[in-house]
C-alpha cells in the first residue's frame, strides 16, 4: 500500500513538473541560471573589459586570477571567453596607445601647442619605437594554430591566453602595454595642465557662442587645430588613466 | 602604585591615545581605496556609454555595486563600534560619577551627554553631543578633585573623541553610498538615452573583431593597400585556422592602423560581417578614407602591415568636434543626401570624385583642421602628378567650390551631431551588420568606399 502511494506520488510529481515546464519553459533552467561564473572569472572579465590601462597591482591581480582559472576551469566555453577577452584587451590597449601617441606627435610638432607646453622629440621618438616594438612582439608571440579540420580544445585556449596575457602581466622580458603607457604618460605629464588650461578656455569661448556662430568664426586656424587634436588626446588620456568621470558630465 | 602597575597604566593610556589616529588612518585608507575603485567604475561606465558597450556597462554596474557593498559593510562596522563605545562611555561615566563633589549635579551632566549621543549614529546629532560633552568637561574640571577622578575624566574624554570618530565614519560612508547611488542612476539613464536602439556589442559573445581574430591565432587576418587614400583602400584576407566557421565583424567607423605609424591611418566607414568556413580563405575589398592628410597612403603589394581597430569613442566633454567624430559612419550618407538634393553646388569635379573629395576633405578637416590653404596645395599636387594643365584661376575656382560644399557638409554634420547628442532616443549610428559578400569563392562586397 505504501509502495503504491509512493509510486503515485512520484508519477504525479513527474507529470506536474512536465506540465509546469511546458507553461514556463525557463523554469527547468532555473538551476542552470543560478549557477554563475566563479568570482575569479567575474573579476578577470572586469579587468579585461575595462578601458583603462591596468595598473601594476591590477596586472598582478590578473596574473593570479588567470592561474587560478586555469587550475579550476575545465569548461571550454569559459576558457574561450577568458582567452579571447585577454586577447581583445591587449589589441584594444595597443590601438588606444597608438591613437594617443599620434595626436601627441601632432601636438609636439605644431607651433601653437608646442609654445604652450613642449614634448621632447627624442623621447617621443622613443615612445613611437616602443609602440612599434609592441606590435612586432605581439605578432611574434601570436599562437600558431593550424586545426582546419578540428574544433579547438581547452589546451588551445590556454595557449591563446598564455601567449597574449604576457603583454598585460609581464614576464619573459616582454615589454608590456603598461610599460608603453608609462613612457607615453611621462611625455604628457608636463605639458598636460598647460594644454588643458588653454583647451578649457577655448571650449568656454565656443560654448559662449554656441548656436550663434560656427566654431570657424570664433576660433582661428591654430586654435581650431589645437582643439581638435587635444580634444581627442585628453579623452584618450583620461580613458587610459581610468578617469573619464572627470571629463564626463 | 608599583612600577609594573605604572608601566601597564602608561601602556594602556598610550594605546588609548593611539586608537583615535589609528582608527582614523584605517578609515581614511579604506575610503581612499573605495574612491579609487569608484572612479575606475565611473570611467568604465563613461566608456560604456560612449561605445554603447553592454558588457562593459554590466561590468561597471558590478563594480559600483561592490563599492556600495563596501560602504554598507563599513557603515555596519561603524554602527557596531558606535554602540559598543556608547556602552564603554556609560561604564566610564558610572565610575566618574563617584568622584563628583555634588553627585546629583555630576550625574545630570553625565546623563546629558549620554542622552545626546544616543545609541545610533546620525547626522546632526553630534552638535548637541559636543555641546553636552564640553559642558560636562568644563564642570568636571572644577568638580572633580581626586587624581583618580581626573584620570577617569581623561579616559572618558578619549572615549568620547573615539565615539565622535565612529559617528563621522558612519556619516562619511553613508554619504558616499548615497553619492554612488545617485551617480549610478544618472549613468544608467545616460546609457539608455545614448544607446537605445543601437547595437550594444552582443555580437562579441559569438563573433570576433578582426584584431582579436588575428592576435588569438584563430584566423590570419591581413590588409594590403591599393595605393588609394580614399575609396577602395585595402584588400582584406582572412584564413580560418580552426575547424569551425568563424564570423569576423568590421564595425562602421573602425580603423586600420599602420604598425610603423608612418603611413596614413584609415577609417572604415561601412562595416560588415565576414563568414569564413573551417580552414577556408576569404578575400574582400575594404573601403574607407584616410585620416592623416600629411602621411602617405598604403602602397600596393606587400606594404607596411596594418592592424584593425574598432571605432574610437569619445566621451562627451562639450567639444563639438568630438561629437562629430562619433558620427563618422553617417557622413557619406549626409554628403550624398546633400548632393542629391542640390544643397551643394557642383564643384566641377566628376560626380564620383566629387563625393569622395567632399567626404575625404571633410574628414581631414575634422582630424587636423585641413582648410582651404591645404586644399589648394592638395589640388596643385594632384595637378602636377597627373600632368594636367589647370590654370591658377581654375584651381582657385575649383578649391572655392569644394570649400563651399565642405562648409555645407560641416554645418549639416554639426546639426546632426548636436541633434543626436541631445535626443532621447537615438536613431543614430545604426551599426547595421550587412553580410559582406566576398570575392575569391564568395560574392561581391557591398561595402561602399566611394569608388
Amino acid at each position: 500500500m505504501n509502495r503504491k502511494i509512493l509510486i503515485r506520488l512520484f508519477s504525479s510529481t513527474v507529470v506536474l513538473t512536465f506540465l509546469v515546464s511546458l507553461v514556463f519553459p525557463g523554469s527547468l533552467l532555473l538551476a542552470e541560471e543560478v549557477s554563475k561564473d566563479t568570482p575569479e572569472v567575474e573579476r578577470a572579465e572586469e579587468l579585461m573589459l575595462t578601458s583603462h590601462i591596468l595598473s601594476l597591482e591590477e596586472t598582478e591581480e590578473l596574473s593570479g586570477l588567470l592561474s587560478e582559472i586555469i587550475k579550476q576551469t575545465k569548461d571550454v566555453e569559459t576558457l574561450t571567453r577568458i582567452s579571447l577577452g585577454v586577447t581583445e584587451k591587449v589589441v584594444s590597449d595597443r590601438a588606444n596607445l597608438q591613437f594617443i601617441l599620434v595626436d601627441l606627435d601632432k601636438l609636439a610638432v605644431d607651433k601653437y601647442s608646442a609654445n604652450l607646453g613642449g614634448v621632447k622629440s627624442s623621447q617621443l621618438k622613443s615612445c613611437l619605437d616602443k609602440v612599434e616594438k609592441l606590435s612586432i612582439d605581439m605578432e611574434k608571440m601570436r599562437p600558431k594554430i593550424d586545426k582546419p579540420d578540428k574544433e579547438l580544445e581547452l589546451s588551445d585556449y590556454i595557449k591563446i591566453m598564455n601567449a597574449n596575457s604576457v603583454f598585460l602581466t609581464g614576464g619573459k622580458k616582454i615589454q608590456t602595454v603598461l610599460d608603453v603607457w608609462i613612457a607615453i604618460k611621462a611625455q604628457i605629464t608636463q605639458p598636460l595642465p598647460l594644454w588643458e588650461k588653454r583647451y578649457q578656455e577655448l571650449l568656454l569661448k565656443l560654448k559662449t557662442e554656441e548656436g550663434n556662430k560656427a566654431p570657424e568664426d570664433v576660433l582661428n586656424d591654430d586654435e581650431l587645430k589645437f582643439i581638435k587634436t587635444f580634444g581627442r588626446l585628453v579623452v584618450y588620456y583620461h580613458k587610459l588613466s581610468g578617469s573619464l568621470g572627470e571629463l564626463w558630465s | 602604585m608599583t612600577f609594573t602597575k605604572r608601566l601597564i597604566a602608561i601602556i594602556c593610556v598610550f594605546a588609548l591615545l593611539c586608537q583615535t589616529p589609528l582608527a582614523y588612518a584605517k578609515t581614511s585608507s579604506a575610503m581612499t581605496s573605495a574612491r579609487v575603485k569608484y572612479h575606475l567604475a565611473v570611467s568604465d561606465y563613461g566608456e560604456a556609454i560612449a561605445a554603447c558597450n553592454g558588457a562593459l556597462r554590466k561590468s561597471a554596474e558590478r563594480q559600483l555595486n561592490r563599492v556600495k557593498d563596501t560602504c554598507s559593510s563599513k557603515k555596519n562596522e561603524a554602527f557596531s563600534n558606535y554602540r559598543a563605545q556608547v556602552q564603554n562611555l556609560k561604564n566610564t561615566y558610572d565610575q566618574l560619577a563617584q568622584h563628583f563633589q555634588d553627585p546629583s549635579a555630576g550625574k545630570a551632566a553625565l546623563d546629558q551627554v549620554i542622552n545626546a549621543v544616543g545609541v545610533i549614529p546620525g547626522v546632526g546629532l553630534f552638535t548637541a553631543a559636543y555641546s553636552a560633552a564640553n559642558g560636562l568637561h568644563a564642570y568636571a574640571d572644577e568638580a572633580i578633585r581626586s587624581r583618580e577622578g581626573k584620570a577617569i575624566l581623561k579616559r572618558a574624554q578619549q572615549q568620547f573623541d573615539q565615539l565622535a570618530q565612529y559617528h563621522e565614519d558612519y556619516n562619511k560612508w553613508d554619504a558616499f553610498q548615497k553619492e554612488i547611488s545617485r551617480r549610478q542612476h544618472e549613468l544608467d539613464r545616460q546609457f539608455d538615452r545614448n544607446c537605445a536602439g543601437r547595437d550594444t556589442g552582443e555580437w562579441r559573445y559569438h563573433d570576433l573583431d578582426p584584431a582579436t581574430a588575428h592576435q588569438s591565432g584563430i584566423g590570419d587576418v591581413s590588409h594590403s593597400g591599393n595605393d588609394n587614400a580614399s575609396g577602395e583602400i585595402f584588400e582584406g584576407r582572412i584564413r580560418n585556422n580552426t575547424g569551425r566557421t568563424i564570423v569576423v565583424v568590421y564595425l562602421p567607423g573602425g580603423w586600420l592602423i599602420p604598425i610603423g605609424m608612418t603611413s596614413q591611418r584609415m577609417v572604415i566607414i561601412e562595416g560588415g560581417r565576414i563568414s569564413v568556413p573551417p580552414g577556408g580563405v576569404v578575400t574582400y575589398p575594404l573601403g574607407g578614407f584616410c585620416a592623416d592628410p600629411r602621411s602617405f597612403p598604403p602602397s600596393p603589394g606587400n606594404p607596411e602591415r596594418y592592424f584593425p581597430s574598432g571605432p574610437q569613442t569619445f566621451t562627451p566633454d562639450g567639444n563639438p568636434f568630438n561629437r562629430e567624430f562619433a558620427i563618422i559612419p553617417l557622413i557619406p550618407g549626409i554628403v550624398t543626401g546633400l548632393i542629391n538634393s542640390g544643397s551643394i553646388p557642383r564643384t566641377g569635379l566628376p560626380p564620383e570624385m566629387e563625393l569622395i573629395t567632399l567626404i575625404q576633405w571633410y574628414l581631414w578637416n575634422l582630424m587636423e583642421n585641413f582648410n582651404p590653404e591645404d586644399g589648394r596645395a592638395k589640388i596643385n599636387e594632384q595637378v602636377k602628378d597627373s600632368g594636367s594643365t589647370q590654370t591658377p584661376a581654375q584651381i582657385t575656382e575649383l578649391n572655392n567650390n569644394i570649400w563651399i560644399g565642405i562648409n555645407t557638409v560641416g554645418k549639416r554634420v554639426r546639426q546632426e551631431a548636436s541633434r543626436i547628442a541631445t535626443k532621447n532616443q537615438s536613431q543614430a549610428v545604426e551599426t547595421e551588420m550587412v553580410p559582406l559578400t566576398l570575392q575569391g569563392g564568395g560574392i561581391e562586397v557591398p561595402i561602399q568606399g566611394g569608388q
